[in-house]
């Protein structure tokens, strides 16, 4: 087995939170070596517009799916390869909302944060900037922002523009979403071109994935990112302290080797499946029940959003295909309000599927096959769909867990994963997908129907105050393991209803900070 | 047998020649000059805009047909030195004023009709996205110069007794430049000022206008030389400005390629708008050469 020389720390997946600390750590002039399960893609040479064949962009390694509301995971729910999720995901680019943080004194649900707004503020202020997010001028949601967006806002689109007729019907307020495809160029990278192949990966690197920006500029500040390096423990020594990891890595002829990387810090940012997978399997002697699971916490409180799609039917085409599909949002029905039976809330936006997907959505939702699905796809383009952003709250029977018997192609145990919606998960759907019904009807479609999907992955490893219902600190640190970290979509408390990966860069980038101080302290 | 000809028509005094004196005369024919292709320049910038709306209406095709024809004019009259053409162009220029007040009109008017087209709020986006606010009011400024660089002596001399021909210009320039600035501002902002060099119209140019506003109230000889600095400036910025724009078409995807360059030239940054600078810069200068002194 080949051991790698120590160095000052190794990030486990490349994705929306590893490349961030990546690229930060190697700026503060540490040693970083990234390992990424998944190829390093480049987007001018491997990417194309074929959705079949952009299906690589998925991790489909086998994992099993159960609970009363099994989540789609064969499917696109994670990205596999340096960029992680970000390379294929839909580019909506939001702030959680300051109650996000305290649901629990709020509204007596969930648990709250360690965080605050307050305290992420100047990190989304950060990753905006580093990503070029295009958003409204003004976000008339939340409390008001303190800097306005770094880039302006795109041009609505066919969707975009049904959703902001319906809307004002209603009299329900909309704005251009702030969406991570720039507007005007940024360095080396263009503006988006509107072909609306974002779910595909993009061609143009208009698109800002953490493939082109944060990994791109890690490689170019000196950091070693490792792609398919698939790893299954974090190795600890006699002391109990996290000193590298162990790998599998598959060469360019097929071949597997195993091989390890040291480490003084080890950062574990592989999302809410693989992360707590792979603390599970890092059981040991020492550590039975899998590595800093002392709160029996690690797998536990998964949470989803409900992503409902409603689509509706309009007489003139809408061309959902075009422009990126993240596109036009409200969250006017994102906090709690007495006047629901629910509390916490959602937000919508409009999606834009392409073909392929559609046929499929409609196929089963439908049951449509055939002469009939082909009858019906001939009025493709006259479709537009408005997807839910559904706030669910953790539960610790909702989670990961390892298969007892089935293994994948390393012979490593696969995820088992279960989910099931609250009673107020399910009324956030029916009042969502009852307002998006609305909008659309409002806005002059003919017919609708209603498409059931979940989407983001969020907790599994959650951070706290109290090690004893949590995994990690404030500062992403494991309660139980000195020199582990884990750091990305698992860490979350609350699911808000907005879109996750803004919040998962921005705690990156805090963890980041907190990381080159204690550094700085002898601290880590 | 050439300059015969046109000695014994430079002895004929035309309607558009006539009771005006040789700096003046050279003056017209300059304007004429800048005015035509000006406009034909502008028929660029108008037809990619109008094209990428898809001429969703049909008035949409209006100015994209009359411009031709006013250019046309325009340049029989810069050819010939005014001899031919120059009533026909005074008219035809007369028309475009007003196709370019409903094209202004109708600019607003699109705006508003957008979704959110009630709420202030959205004013601005709309108009990011819009038919462009100021825009026809380009054809407004070349309408009248059209007009100036015709009017026969006998209906322009009331005027210019009260007010020089420098001056007239002076403040010409000062109400042209506004609606300019406005319209770059808010589409540099659009691109959210990516390019430091995106603020250095919107910084300077309402100095020029201040500049040309305050010289057209005097004869002063620094009067002259605030205004030759700033008709000076702005059609530099109309250089440099073009220059920015073709080398932001070059940063868009594909750039210059030839599968990609309608596509960027539609939608990148207009490479023909900030030439408009450049006439109205040079016209500034010219009528300010045209006037001597003491
Ligand atoms: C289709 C889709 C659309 C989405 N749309 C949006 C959206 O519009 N807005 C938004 O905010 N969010 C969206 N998301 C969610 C967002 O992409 C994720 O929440 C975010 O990328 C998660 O970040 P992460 O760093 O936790 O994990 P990821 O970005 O998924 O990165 C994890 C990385 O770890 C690697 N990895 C996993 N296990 C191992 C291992 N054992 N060894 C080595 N490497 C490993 C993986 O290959 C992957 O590269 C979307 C997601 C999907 C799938
Ligand atoms: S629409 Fe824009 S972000 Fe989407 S794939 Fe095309 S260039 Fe990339």
């Amino acid at each position: 087995m080949t051991t790698h020389d120590e160095v000052d720390a190794v990030v486990v997946g490349v994705g929306a939170a590893g490349a961030v600390l990546v690229r930060k750590l190697t700026d503060a002039g540490w040693r970083v070596v990234g390992l990424d399960a998944g190829p390093h893609w480049d987007p001018q040479t491997d990417f194309l517009s074929d959705e079949r064949a952009m299906s690589k962009l998925f991790w489909r390694d086998r994992r099993v799916t159960g609970g009363e509301d099994p989540i789609e995971l064969a499917g696109n729910v994670t990205g596999k390869g340096v960029g992680g999720s970000t390379v294929h995901y839909s580019m909506y680019a939001l702030r959680l909302h300051r109650s996000d943080f305290q649901t629990h004194t709020r509204d007596g649900v969930g648990s709250d944060w360690p965080l605050s707004y307050d305290d992420l503020e100047p990190y989304y202020d950060e990753v905006e900037h580093e990503l070029g997010i295009a958003g409204p001028v003004d976000w008339p949601w939340d409390a008001p922002r303190r800097h306005r967006y770094p880039y302006r806002p795109h041009q609505l689109n066919g969707v975009g523009e049904v959703m902001a007729r319906g809307c004002d019907a209603l009299g329900i307020t909309w704005r251009p979403g702030a969406i991570a495809t720039l507007s005007a160029p940024k360095g080396d990278r263009p503006p988006c071109v509107y072909r609306g192949w974002c779910l595909s990966g993009c061609t143009t690197n208009a698109k800002s994935s953490t493939l082109v920006t944060y990994a791109k500029e890690a490689v170019r500040a000196g950091a070693e990112i490792r792609p398919d390096c698939m790893v299954h423990r974090v190795d600890t020594d006699a002391t109990g302290r996290a000193i590298g990891v162990t790998y599998v890595r598959r060469s360019a002829d097929g071949t597997v080797h195993e091989e390890q990387q040291r480490a003084r810090v080890v950062i574990v940012s592989a999302y809410s499946i693989e992360t707590p997978r792979l603390l599970l399997m890092s059981a040991s002697s020492g550590h039975p029940d899998g590595l800093a699971n002392s709160s029996g916490l690690v797998g536990k409180g998964l949470m989803i959003h409900g992503s409902d799609v409603v689509f509706g039917r309009f007489p003139e085409p809408v061309s959902q295909f075009k422009a990126p599909p993240p596109n036009t949002i409200t969250q006017d029905f994102y906090e709690t309000n007495s006047a629901h039976d629910f509390v916490r809330g959602y937000s919508i936006e409009t999606v834009g599927p392409l073909p392929g997907k559609f046929a499929q959505l409609a196929a089963s939702t439908l049951g449509l096959w055939g002469e009939s699905l082909r009858e019906f796809m001939y009025d493709y383009s006259h479709y537009a769909g408005l997807g839910l952003v559904g706030e669910t709250q953790a539960q610790d029977s909702n989670g990961v867990r390892l298969s007892r018997d089935e293994t994948d192609t390393f012979g490593l145990p696969i995820p088992v994963v279960t989910f099931s919606y609250a009673e107020n998960d399910r009324r956030i759907l029916e009042a969502g997908t009852d307002t998006q019904r609305r909008i659309l009807e409002a806005a002059g479609a003919q017919t609708t129907f209603r498409v059931s999907d979940t989407a983001h992955l969020m907790g599994a490893c959650r951070m706290g105050d109290d090690p004893a219902t949590s995994v990690v600190d404030r500062n992403c640190r494991t309660w139980d393991v000195p020199g582990l970290y884990v750091c990305d979509g698992s860490v979350f408390v609350t699911s808000g209803a907005s879109n996750p990966s803004l919040t998962i860069q921005a705690i990156a980038a805090r963890t980041a900070d907190q990381l080159i101080a204690a550094g700085r302290r002898d601290q880590l | 047998m050439f300059m015969k000809r046109s000695r014994r028509r430079l002895g004929r005094a035309t309607a558009f020649s006539g009771g005006w004196s040789p700096p003046m005369r050279r003056l017209r024919t300059q304007l004429a000059v800048i005015t035509t292709a000006s406009t034909a320049l502008l028929w660029l910038d108008n037809l990619s805009e109008h094209y990428r709306g898809g001429f969703e209406r049909e008035l949409m095709y209006v100015p994209i047909l009359a411009n031709p024809v006013v250019a046309a004019a325009g340049a029989v009259t810069a050819v010939t030195g005014g001899r031919r053409g120059g009533r026909l162009f005074g008219l035809l220029s007369a028309a475009q004023t007003a196709i370019a007040v409903v094209g202004f009109v109708e600019h607003q008017r699109g705006i508003l009709k957008k979704p959110g087209g009630n709420q202030p709020r959205q004013l601005l986006f709309n108009a990011w996205y819009g038919p462009p606010v100021a825009a026809p009011l380009q054809y407004l400024g070349l309408g009248l110069m059209g007009v100036m660089a015709t009017v026969p002596q006998s209906a322009a001399a009331p005027l210019l007794a009260r007010i020089p021909v420098d001056r007239l210009m002076r403040a010409f320039t000062a109400l042209n430049l506004p609606p300019l600035w406005a319209e770059i501002g808010y589409l540099h902002a659009r691109g959210s000022f990516q390019n430091r060099a995106q603020w250095l119209p919107v910084v300077t140019l309402p100095l020029a206008g201040a500049m040309s506003a305050l010289a057209a109230t005097s004869d002063s000889r620094t009067a002259r030389t605030a205004a030759q600095a700033a008709s000076g400036w702005t059609a530099l910025l109309g250089a440099a400005g073009t220059g920015f724009h073709l080398y932001g078409l070059h940063r868009r995807y594909g750039g210059y390629r030839r599968g990609s360059f309608l596509f960027n030239w539609l939608n990148g940054p207009p490479a023909p708008a900030p030439l408009q600078m450049i006439g109205l810069g040079l016209a500034g200068l010219a009528a300010e050469r045209a006037v001597t002194r003491r």
